[in-house]
């Protein structure tokens, strides 16, 4: 059953030319699905699209209809959809609407007037999935490092236990290990907590085994939507659209372009080596 | 450097030991502390009182174990205070025929009761600062918000506080991170005459505002999308988890009786002209 439904979505901000030109897409409830393409591509228009902070927030012209959770984004607002909808924007810093993370993560709970112990319940459960310990939690959230600040923004979206949780480039301005540990929660999260995900990220090479779908936006419009190891089977193409993908795919695609390895295209590591090793031993 | 102990809690003016014992106190009661205290030095002039209630404080700073160097970094700023208000008051206090003359610079008279004045007014700001400054090393954002929501302050406006307080932080680091921008770009401040100066802050105000307006930008989206809607003063609905978790003990209701009494005596003072400027030994010189 789709949870998402896009339909000939058109958008454009005041003053500029369409961002998005005409999207068609349909997310199944459960489904984890990350959205790649390049800068300006409208990745980030589309995800705000699906929360209802576009058309709500946004002076802008919009086309088309996007329902999401049954709900009409242009007859819905923001905070409504916010109880179907999580969003964990790229700067963790921006999102932060209190002084300590048990404020934090609490904040979404407290709108939804739900009973303290209840509130108490989901806040030890978001802090137990994104791995924050507990003594921080008089902590202030600017303090902590750039992956923690991350972990605490998506525990404060996961405590509200949204039906959609869309992450826009949550690793973008993360160090290394900052980016290790939020893609660790969203490995875990898609182990144990059976949301629909949509998650707006350049790491491909960590995302593509989580997907369950890859779309590729590409000047507002939807040039591939695949299941990950079709997505990844044309790497020429996605190279064309300035999308990059992981190097072990180039050079596997090198490799079978010269006849040293006919096998589908690796999504991991391990899928990798046995590409590598079949292709070894043919020379 | 000194090592800095183990367990710190960020207030809004630097750090506090998390075992400091103003932590036992629930935060309306130190919010109601700042409110019934600071009534004294805008209600009572006399100046004894004002140096007592000042000493007061500082027995209270180490009490408390706030770091009493704070205090030095703000010895400019009451320097600077002394010299505005002792011309605010000996060059624009008036002058009546039965004033002492102490000095005079072309048609300004300098009279001993205008600098009594301004010595009073001083004595009586040096104090308030201090409460306040006492008031920001012991208190975080959250302490406010909660002390206003148990003073049965709409959420909305508790929380704007809360903003409030945040986004004076959160300026200052702007501030310092367009400063540290102009200094990779080889501007020095501190080398410019002070006219240059003031020409130069100019600068950052366009920027400042910028990021303030941006900043806002986020916030309004980031609390849509926590499912907070704006709908007036009145928030039904909405559970208070944090305030759920202080409690007013015993100790509370001891302080609040005490300061309830001391906020008696001072409207008392007021009513029967008790302590008043005029007792004090200043004017008898």
């Amino acid at each position: 059953m789709a949870i998402i439904e896009v339909e000939g979505l058109r958008w454009r901000y005041l003053g500029s030319d369409w961002v998005l030109k005409g999207i068609d897409l349909s997310v199944e409830e459960g489904e984890f699905v990350a959205v790649v393409g390049p800068n300006d591509s409208g990745k980030t228009t589309l995800a705000m699209c699906l929360n209802g902070l576009i058309p709500n927030n946004y002076p802008g012209v919009m086309e088309g209809r996007v329902v999401v959770d049954g709900m009409d984004t242009r007859e819905h607002s923001v905070a409504e959809i916010a109880r179907s909808v999580g969003f964990v924007f790229p700067d963790p810093e921006s999102q932060f609407l209190s002084m300590t993370v048990e404020e934090e993560v609490a904040f979404a709970l407290e709108n939804m007037g739900l009973p303290v112990d209840e509130i108490e319940e989901r806040l030890e459960w978001a802090l137990r999935l994104t791995k924050i310990p507990e003594d921080y939690l008089e902590k202030p959230p600017y303090e902590l490092s750039g992956g923690e600040k991350q972990r605490v923004a998506i525990a404060s979206i996961l405590a509200m236990r949204p039906k959609i949780i869309i992450l826009d480039e949550p690793t973008s301005m993360l160090d290394p290990i900052g980016k290790t540990e939020v893609i660790e929660v969203l490995r875990e999260m898609k182990r144990s907590y059976n949301a629909t995900v949509i998650v707006i990220e350049h790491r491909l090479e960590d995302i593509a085994p989580l997907a369950d779908r890859v779309i590729l936006l590409y000047r507002g419009e939807v040039l591939r939507d695949a299941p990950p190891r079709e997505f990844f089977e044309d790497v020429d193409f996605l190279l064309e659209h300035d999308v990059f993908p992981p190097d072990v795919m180039v050079v596997v695609n090198e490799l079978r372009k010269r006849g040293l390895y006919n096998g589908p295209i690796p999504l991991t590591l391990e899928e990798a080596e046995r590409a590598l090793r079949e292709a070894l031993g043919r020379r | 450097m000194g090592e800095m102990p183990a367990r710190m809690r960020r207030s809004l003016l630097g750090y506090m030991p998390v075992d400091s014992p103003i932590y036992r106190l629930h935060p309306a009661t130190r919010l109601l502390f700042l409110l019934v205290v600071s009534a004294y030095p805008m209600l009572i002039r006399m100046p004894e009182l004002n140096v007592l209630g000042s000493i007061f404080m500082l027995i209270l700073y180490k009490v408390a174990r706030v770091d009493l160097t704070i205090i030095k970094n703000y010895k400019m700023a009451f320097v600077n205070l002394f010299f505005v208000i002792a011309i605010a008051y000996t060059f624009f206090g008036g002058y009546r025929p039965e004033y002492r003359v102490l000095a005079e610079l072309g048609p300004v008279k300098i009279c001993w009761e205008n600098l009594r004045w301004a010595i009073v007014v001083y004595i009586q700001l040096i104090f308030a600062i201090l409460i306040m400054i006492f008031f920001l090393s012991t208190t975080r954002e959250r302490d406010v918000v909660v002390g206003l929501r148990a003073l049965k302050v709409p959420f909305v406006l508790s929380y704007m506080a809360g903003l409030a307080l945040r986004s004076i932080g959160l300026s200052i680091i702007d501030f310092n991170t367009i400063r540290e921008a102009e200094k990779a770009r080889a501007l020095d401040l501190d080398a410019l005459p002070f006219s240059e100066k003031v020409k130069k802050f100019g600068m950052y105000i366009v920027p400042l505002v910028a990021l303030a307006i941006r900043r806002s930008d986020e916030v309004s989206n980031a609390l849509d999308s926590r499912g907070f809607s704006f709908s007036g003063l009145k928030t039904a609905g909405r559970t208070d988890y944090i305030l759920s978790k202080y409690r007013l003990t015993v100790l509370d209701y001891l302080v609040l009786v005490l300061m309830a009494l001391f906020f008696a005596g001072i409207v008392a003072s007021q009513l029967m002209g008790w302590f008043r400027v005029e007792d004090s030994l200043l004017y008898r010189l």
